[in-house]
């Protein structure tokens, strides 16, 4: 595939928030997920029992839900594909949360939340403001070699990231999504986050955790001083999940406060990538493997 | 509630009929031993015959897509349920358009839509096509369509497009639940 402009014209500083996080927590799984011999019906019931337990700790207060979705990665195809045990995975979260999520998707990889949050932000553009559980589930109950690290993102981290957003129809400048080919991916995203931060000039940009030498490519294309913390090496590269974690760690650290907006970005191994300004509530929960 | 056109099309072919295609290309790479035996812990029969590879898959959603803004205007919505994911294959351009939404249990979100606007929405299930013995499906695909004319009807929309998968039209329950009168929601969304 060619390089492509991103499908959101250049965004500039807006003054609505667009995209206000109330809740953010992230847990690690184990790895393996589940053992062997366990069978994919069970594995099925365990992952959506995990989610569910994630759901019920962090969105339970937090209001009506207008949509639920399900983003990842390394999800199994048995769980996102119509089948019986993608119908296990939803009962067991529907089982202990008390709703199943709207809907699941693993075709944009590490970028999903981006492709989320334009899809939601469409359908405020109808009924005003939504509030989004989204959950970041990155765990493969198979176990297969490829998912545990390889030379492309480097070692792998797997866990359950839970995100409550409320998504405003009214700035549409807030959030980039592009494409390119594999070879420039990480240059491409480089240069998106150079033109989008041009603009944001002080907020704290959250990157995928990558090895040093492809960290070190993409900081070539971009005012770096503003970058978050690296925490490849405590987490590994947690798919969709890293740019959350990155939060997570500054406001952990006390450099990200709430009412405050930070960057965050990703990229797919496919050449896609997200990159969106977002507002930390000033009502924010966050938690880190459980530590609020 | 606003009823859909609904068609099902069987695949009987590979669209590269008699040149030798591997059906298993970008799938997920099998690096040790134990990668062989963790697959083969849910292997399935199936006698449904694995017709498609994962560029071929793609290839086929990017032209349904086309068709339907051909057919039914450029401003269409696309929900499209797809099995993912595929390794080191990115999806066509016209597939990350934000008309176009991948992912699993999509159908609720079309009748959402089906509601909300005027202008038409496709609702298409493709996560049933084979592409790897590890596959489960049938090979069919499932469309329904809101806001659009009623003529021509929707398999014939397709049905040029789809020659080269010898596809025909099938029948089929899935469309109940976009055709009675009580959708099976799980829940109202406003």
């Amino acid at each position: 595939m060619s390089n492509s402009p991103p499908f959101a014209s250049t965004p500039s500083l807006g003054t609505v928030p667009a995209f206000t996080v109330h809740t953010l927590a992230y847990l690690r799984t184990e790895t393996p997920f589940v053992s062997p011999q366990v069978s994919l019906e069970d594995a099925a019931l365990a992952l959506g029992q995990r989610v569910a337990d994630e759901a019920c700790r962090y969105a339970s207060d937090a209001g009506p839900i207008d949509d639920y979705v399900v983003s990842s990665t390394v999800l199994s195809q048995f769980l996102a594909d119509g089948s019986p045990h993608a119908g296990y995975f939803q009962e067991a979260i529907a089982t202990r949360y008390g709703r199943c999520p709207d809907w699941v998707t693993n075709a944009y990889e590490c970028t999903g939340w981006g492709f989320i949050l334009r899809y939601i932000q469409s359908k405020a553009q109808f009924n005003g403001r939504r509030r989004l559980l989204l959950q970041i589930v990155d765990a493969d109950i198979h176990n297969f070699t490829y998912w545990l690290g390889n030379n492309r993102w480097g070692k792998s981290g797997f866990g359950i990231c839970t995100l409550v957003i409320d998504v405003s129809p009214e700035a549409q400048n807030m959030l980039v999504i592009g494409t390119s080919s594999q070879a420039n991916a990480l240059l491409q995203l480089g240069r998106n986050l150079r033109s989008f931060t041009e603009s944001r000039p002080g907020l704290g940009i959250a990157v995928p955790f990558f090895p040093e030498m492809s960290r070190r490519a993409l900081f070539k294309c971009f005012d770096t001083s503003c970058v978050h913390a690296d925490h490849y090496q405590r987490f590994g590269h947690s798919f969709g999940s890293d740019p959350w974690l990155s939060l997570l760690g500054e406001l952990g650290a006390g450099s990200a406060h709430t009412g405050s907006d930070c960057i965050v970005s990703s990229l797919a191994m496919n050449g896609y990538f997200s990159i969106a300004q977002i507002t930390l509530a000033p009502d924010l929960h966050y938690a880190l493997e459980g530590e609020m | 509630m606003k009823n859909a056109q609904t068609c099902s099309l069987l695949l009987q072919r590979n669209p590269d009929y008699n040149l030798a295609i591997p059906c298993s290309a970008r799938n997920l790479p099998l690096f040790e031993t134990q990668d062989y035996a963790r697959r083969s812990v849910y292997a399935h029969d199936n006698s449904t015959p694995v017709l498609v590879n994962n560029q071929q898959y793609y290839t086929l959603l990017s032209t349904l897509a086309r068709r339907i803004w051909d057919s039914c205007g450029e401003q269409t919505l696309l929900l499209a349920q797809v099995r993912m994911p595929s390794i080191d294959l990115a999806l066509p351009k016209n597939l990350l358009d934000p008309r176009v939404t991948l992912g699993a249990h999509l159908c609720n979100e079309a009748l959402f839509w089906a509601h909300q606007i005027q202008t038409p929405v496709v609702w298409i299930s493709a996560e049933q096509i084979r592409r790897d013995l590890w596959d489960g499906g049938d090979n069919l695909v499932h469309i329904a369509a809101w806001n659009t004319a009623q003529t021509p009807a929707i398999n014939e929309w397709f049905l040029p497009d789809l020659d080269y998968f010898a596809a025909q039209v099938h029948t089929s329950p899935v469309h109940e639940q976009f055709t009675t009168s009580q959708p099976k929601c799980t829940h109202v969304q406003r």
